[in-house]
């Protein structure tokens, strides 16, 4: 009965040293895989504990995905307060940038009235008591460092950046 | 150009976490193996495609992931130890009937499944007829009767 024939490279790759070697690149390559997914149930690819962040400013508050992905599912939590001299009109800012990358799927309360301004999109929602709590559906159509500023009308917005995904 | 891209990324994507996987992954030993691999075509194929569902979207798709694997054949051709790399390299469990215990600890691999896979191809009915047993780049097992079995 004959040999076993092997390639030249196949021959040398059976050696024990080869062997340990190709071994110990797989276990990195677990490990590597393993951090990933690690990260992920952290919340580092979105929808995770350190993925939620929050940011305030006058008259608002934001709770928003620091990460997430691109036509991905993500959401903006706002609580807003109406202008002293208005109280009967909450007032929502964003910026035009922002709005168009964020590619808004639904605004829950359904606002009054979309108004575009100079630099922005003007959101009003009508209220009981002065103050609107407000959730934005988005599916942000953009790749990487994501800024976008929010606010309420005439006062300074608040900026937050937010990391897309590929 | 955004075809090209994804399906760039995917290709690559695929070929790093399956080469991370191990050679026994999805080589189809079992129905769940093969549910499993249907499933995973299911989840790249809406990052492919994205909501683009035209002709040319889809031909766009299959020229790059095509192009890419023949791109990739030729330099584990031309370059030896990136096909090393790549496609790893075949490694010998059974040698002159003598089990490689390192070797099957090093893959997971028992002699159930080298008897199974000698039962399915070679009709073998026990490990002292095997004469070689090898896990091939692809996953499978080949198995080479003893030649004087009966």
């Amino acid at each position: 009965m004959s040999e076993l024939q092997l390639g030249e490279q196949e021959r040398r790759e059976q050696e024990p040293d080869r062997r340990r070697r190709a071994y110990i690149a797989q276990l990195a390559g677990w490990a590597v895989a393993g951090l990933i997914l690690v990260a992920t149930v952290a919340g580092l690819t979105g929808s995770g504990p350190l993925s939620w962040a929050s940011a305030s400013g006058p008259l608002i508050e934001i709770e928003y995905e620091r990460f997430t992905r691109r036509f991905g599912d993500s959401s903006l939590r706002l609580a807003v307060r109406a202008e002293p001299s208005d109280p009967g009109t909450v007032r929502l800012w964003l910026s035009a940038e922002y709005a168009s990358k964020l590619n808004v799927q639904q605004v829950m309360p359904q606002p009054d009235s979309w108004t575009v301004a100079r630099d922005g999109v003007v959101l009003t929602f009508p209220s009981a008591d002065g103050t609107a709590k407000v959730d934005i559906q988005v599916s942000p159509d953009h790749i990487g460092l994501l800024r976008g500023e929010i606010g309420v009308p005439g006062r300074a917005p608040v900026g937050i950046w937010q990391f897309v995904y590929p | 150009m955004d075809a090209v891209l994804r399906a760039a990324a995917i290709y690559v994507a695929l070929l790093v976490i399956f080469r991370i996987g191990g050679k026994r992954t999805l080589s189809q030993v079992t129905t769940f193996d093969f549910v499993l691999l249907l499933i995973i075509s299911e989840a790249t194929q809406q990052a492919l495609l994205g909501m683009d569902s035209s002709i040319t979207m889809a031909v766009l798709v299959i020229l790059t992931l095509v192009a890419l694997d023949r791109v990739a054949d030729y330099l584990g051709w031309r370059f030896p130890r990136l096909g090393l790399v790549i496609d790893g390299a075949p490694v010998v469990l059974i040698e002159r009937g003598r089990l490689l215990e390192d070797r099957m600890r090093q893959y997971q691999l028992d002699l159930e499944q080298v008897l199974q896979e000698a039962r399915s191809s070679q009709g073998i009915r026990s490990a002292d007829e095997i004469d070689y047993a090898i896990l091939e780049r692809s996953g499978a097992i080949s198995v080479i009767p003893k030649r004087d079995r009966r």
